[in-house]
């Protein structure tokens, strides 16, 4: 049996909640297990992306606690939570991924930087990362010389790069047309099987959610359905 | 509908126009301050200056201040003060004879200013009793002793009640001859005056001279604000013009205009700069705006807006926020003069002693002249305005294509 | 890594950079142009006080200044001028004679001050010839010649050639009379000083007095450097150890009170243009924070602590600051060096100024210090303007942040 990596337990998130409370996530259960290459679809507004940033630790449960790898994220302070996302997590936003000022290979290096890797070490590690996601030539472009699906990837290239054990990714393919969002998925499954590294998405995209394991649906804040699928 | 569409854009966000509002509201601030700081200063010292001289105003017998002779005298008139004390911006009158004498103490003479006056109505004007250092004030107009400078009782090697004989030219070319108990020294902070004068109660110069009843000059004290030009025509036109002239501080001592204006123009030159410095603050304020809405704009355009129309709300926007910046910038800079007026700064150290030395209150006074408030505003007012074009002008070359996907 | 993140951020918006590059050489400028305009004012005044009419040292018997009585003088007067003439830190060194009294027209009378110079000595002291407006110089020859104000003519309606007395006491303690006739009419830039001041030849002057001709009431030197002011006082001590030496500051202390005001209020006008500066960069750099949010947001999630978040927006504060400032010194220092040649004529903002024939030519001009007082003033306005911006940047919350995508 595969080790938990995540166990959001009892999890709940309300915003204002002196004047029009809000409640984005109720308590949702949630176990992840080492591996897994999950999808977390739902329509918007239903919560995915709050649940998603509170699994990361970017953003603190009203009420419940979150568990990553057995640390007990939830009372970790502030910069001991900066600190361990750090090394554990790495994450893929919808957009503003990348550093705009930095290229692609000192985007990728700037977190390894951030962990204090020597020069040399990390720029291997960086070539290595890059052509990993199939960027080797476009290593010295800045993000406004890529197209969104090449950001994507550096962008997926930089959460690698700390060697997290889980990689978040909040619609990841939103701004992207068919073809990248099919090749950043492939390279996505690719790392999880290659890297074992446990992969959590956020979706709506009905052919990024055919790629998935396992599909956690969120309508309303609440879990509706949670089932695994054999990916196709 | 314009208006209401460049009223609903502001507030729709609503931390750039508290940002810009910002920018104004502190221009008015610190013009207004700065204007308020520099002409306190002078008003300040023109107070203090004058109630030692000649007050704001002099009234003269016609002709006095071209030949300033005991011959040129007039009588004293109460239904003159009457009229005088009935202008509500007068604030006090302080009749005088002012001549020149030889004052000698045993062996030393010397040439003096003999001011007489009223001790009473002197010392409400300019506390002339508090600078009193040996002996005691003159009490009324026929007190039977005089007041002299610290300095130029050490010159003439005198001390309080040692006995002062002063000789000059009298009334109608009679001669004058006095002798005086010396009843207490002052110090004053003008060396000229220290050196120079003799205080003594009016009725006694007035015998000693054989010019009974006559004064050189009513001094007409005003309050620190008083439009003083306006103020001399109103009076000019109370009293007959056939037998009085008025003349104000500054025609009496051209000097100290003199030296004021120099200072306050260099201080238009500074004022310049603040202004520069502030309209560049704003100029960068705009600039951000425009950068942040330029995929708003480009949508704008894009879906049929006419670009001059947009120029044009974009211009009511800015002249809005200047105005919400100017309105609070102005009542911010009434509150804050407020205050310092009620509590005003003090001056320390060696400044303090030096000011205190001259007479001058050692306080920083802030001007609360409404001239100040509406002139300032005014041109902040119009230099935001000016600037508010800028946004516009970036509208009308603006590309939407570009503007959209920037 | 974080230093170039900043030096490139600060690239990307280059208009908004450029703004608050502005505001920076802006506020040096200003700086360095309202000192140096202050300094060049106040110092026009000090010239003015100096060179026509203090000097920078005077001599005195001790018990003079207190009872301005001729008859304190200073013995071997021409001996010890000599002697400090050869000195060549020494650029001018005259000698009077003083007397007050009474000048008396046929109309009125009025109180002065006597002096008896010598007017080819002080051609290069009190420079008195080139404000004479009417008549000469001292040129008839004769001794009875008086040189008196203006506005000192007018108050005794007396023209050129008129005869005037003078009266005073000699240092016997007589009163004596002497008939003078005026030479000349002077009006220098004090009006006040020219209604009390008269000059008359020292020779004359001391005979009246009944003093010997070595005998002076007043020594007035002129230095070459300011700076070796105190130096040349010790020299001169050894020179007349019986005299009182008194330098410029210590004769006029209204002059030391015009300097502290002009400090003082210099300062203040100094405060309200950095705090003007200080708006726009706040203003500036808080929108490219706000601006920025996702993006600091995404910095923060991918493991910049906040500390470093701050670090980053200092920096570029910090290096706008370090590219704006040496552009506002240059600037500053070009302006100060162009106008302090050609003057500033202030008769052109004022009308009124030149009628009333006042110097209304100003020379800005600053010592080194005070640039370095102005650049150091700005650096710490700037850094200390960001830290608004940047713990705003603080307060963010990476979630929040975030969510804005």
């Amino acid at each position: 049996m595969a080790k938990t990596i995540i166990d959001a337990h009892n999890v709940s998130k309300t915003f204002n909640p002196k004047t029009i409370p809000v409640h984005a996530v109720q308590n949702v259960h949630v176990h992840i297990e080492e591996g897994e290459f999950v999808a977390l679809v739902g329509p918007s507004g239903s919560g995915k992306s709050t649940l998603l940033n509170m699994m990361g630790g970017l953003d603190e449960p009203t009420e419940g606690t979150v568990f990553i790898d057995g640390v007990e994220i939830t009372k970790l302070s502030e910069n001991k939570l900066i600190d361990f996302r750090l090394h554990n997590i790495g994450f893929v936003f919808q957009s503003f991924n990348l550093i705009p000022v930095l290229t692609a290979k000192e985007n990728v290096g700037f977190v390894l930087q951030l962990q204090h890797l020597p020069k040399e070490e990390r720029e291997k590690r960086v070539l290595t990362l890059l052509e990993e996601v199939g960027l080797e030539n476009k290593i010295n472009s800045k993000p406004g010389e890529l197209s969104g699906g090449q950001q994507q990837r550096v962008a997926v290239a930089r959460a690698l790069a700390s060697k997290p054990k889980i990689i978040l990714a909040d619609e990841p393919t939103a701004n992207l047309d068919s073809i990248s969002a099919a090749n950043l998925l492939d390279i996505m499954a690719k790392l999880n099987k290659e890297e074992k590294i446990t992969f959590l998405f956020s979706t709506h995209d009905q052919r990024v959610i055919k790629k998935a394991r396992r599909v956690i649906t969120l309508v309303d804040g609440k879990i509706v359905s949670d089932v695994q699928q054999t990916p196709s | 509908m314009l208006l209401k569409l460049a009223w609903l854009n502001i507030w729709r966000n609503k931390r750039r126009t508290i940002i810009t509002a910002t920018s104004v509201f502190f221009a008015v601030l610190l013009a207004i301050i700065f204007r308020s700081l520099t002409d306190g200063v002078y008003d300040n010292m023109i107070h203090n200056v004058v109630s030692y001289s000649s007050g704001y105003l002099q009234i003269h017998q016609k002709g006095y201040w071209e030949e300033q002779s005991i011959d040129n005298t007039f009588e004293e008139d109460e239904q003159l003060y009457q009229e005088l004390l009935k202008n509500p911006k007068v604030t006090h009158i302080m009749p005088r004879l002012q001549t020149f004498a030889l004052a000698s103490y045993s062996e030393k003479t010397k040439g003096v200013l003999i001011l007489g006056i009223d001790p009473v109505k002197e010392k409400e004007v300019n506390n002339l009793h508090d600078k009193i250092v040996a002996g005691e004030y003159i009490e009324s107009i026929n007190d039977n002793a005089v007041v002299l400078g610290e300095g130029l009782a050490s010159q003439l090697k005198l001390k309080v009640n040692d006995t002062l004989v002063l000789l000059g030219q009298g009334y109608h070319a009679s001669s004058a001859a006095a002798k005086f108990r010396v009843k207490g020294l002052i110090k004053l902070g003008a060396i000229e005056l220290n050196n120079n004068v003799v205080y003594m109660p009016l009725q006694q110069s007035q015998y000693m001279y054989g010019a009974e009843n006559r004064l050189t000059s009513v001094s007409v004290m005003l309050n620190k604000t008083t439009d003083l030009e306006g103020l001399k025509q109103s009076l000019l036109e109370s009293i007959d013009p056939n037998i009085y002239e008025v003349m104000s501080w500054k025609e009496m001592m051209p000097e100290m205009d003199q030296f004021i204006e120099a200072d306050s123009t260099g201080h238009y030159i500074v004022i310049g700069v603040l202004y520069f410095v502030i309209s560049f603050g704003l100029f960068g304020t705009l600039l951000m705006m425009i950068f942040e809405r330029k995929h708003e704009l480009g949508i704008l355009i894009a879906i049929g807006m006419k670009k001059h129309l947009l120029a044009f709300i974009l211009l009511l926007e800015a002249i809005m926020i200047s105005l919400i910046g100017c309105f609070t910038g102005v009542i911010a800079g009434f509150l804050v003069i407020k205050w310092f007026t009620a509590y005003p700064i003090h001056f320390t150290g060696e400044l303090k002693e030096v000011y205190e030395d001259y007479g001058i209150e050692s306080i920083i006074y802030f001007s609360s002249h409404e001239k100040i408030f509406i002139v300032q505003t005014l041109i902040v007012l119009l230099l935001s305005i000016l600037l508010a074009f800028y946004p516009g002008y970036k509208v009308m070359k603006l590309k939407p294509v570009e503007a959209i996907n920037s | 890594m974080l230093f170039q993140i900043a030096w490139r951020n600060i690239w990307r918006n280059k208009s908004r950079s450029l703004v608050v590059i502005c505001s920076i050489i802006i506020g040096v400028w200003a700086g360095i142009f309202i000192l140096s305009f202050a300094w060049g004012l106040y110092k026009n005044n000090i010239y003015e006080s100096v060179y026509r009419q203090l000097s920078h040292i005077q001599i005195h018997h001790p018990n003079f200044s207190d009872d301005n009585d001729s008859k304190f003088t200073i013995s071997n007067t021409d001996e010890i001028v000599k002697k400090l003439q050869s000195d060549n830190r020494i650029a001018s060194v005259s000698s009077r004679v003083i007397s007050t009294g009474m000048i008396t027209s046929p109309t009125t009378a009025s109180g002065v001050k006597i002096y008896g110079i010598n007017p080819s000595l002080e051609v290069n002291q009190i420079r008195l010839n080139g404000y004479v407006r009417q008549g000469a110089y001292f040129d008839s020859g004769k001794e009875n010649e008086i040189l008196i104000g203006e506005k000192l003519a007018k108050k005794l309606k007396v023209k050129l050639k008129s005869k005037i007395v003078l009266t005073f006491t000699n240092t016997e303690s007589e009163i004596i009379s002497g008939a003078f006739r005026i030479g000349g009419i002077y009006r220098s830039k004090n009006i006040s000083l020219d209604e009390v001041n008269v000059y008359v030849q020292k020779k004359h002057l001391q005979e009246l007095l009944a003093l010997k001709p070595s005998e002076s009431n007043e020594i007035a030197i002129l230095v070459k450097d300011e700076e070796q002011l105190d130096t040349i006082k010790e020299f001169i001590i050894g020179v007349v150890p019986q005299g009182k030496i008194e330098d410029w500051k210590a004769l006029s202390p209204e002059l030391n009170m015009i300097i502290e005001s002009f400090n003082l209020y210099t300062y203040i006008i100094s405060g309200i243009i950095l705090l003007a500066l200080t708006f726009g960069i706040i203003n500036t750099m808080l929108m490219s924070v706000l601006e920025r949010i996702r993006e600091l947001g995404m910095l923060m999630a991918i493991g910049l602590n906040k500390r470093k978040i701050f670090i980053m927006i200092m920096l570029e504060t910090f290096y706008l600051t370090l590219i704006g400032t040496p552009i506002g010194l240059l600037i500053g220092w070009l302006t100060v060096t162009t106008l302090g040649k050609t003057g500033i004529n202030l008769s052109m903002f004022s009308e009124g100024l030149s009628s009333y024939g006042f110097n209304s030519v100003i020379y800005p001009a600053l010592d080194q210090d005070k640039y370095v007082i102005i650049v150091t003033m700005c650096l710490v306005t700037a850094i200390l303007s960001a830290i608004y911006p940047a713990y705003k940047a603080l307060q963010l919350n990476p979630s929040e942040a975030i969510r804005k995508i």
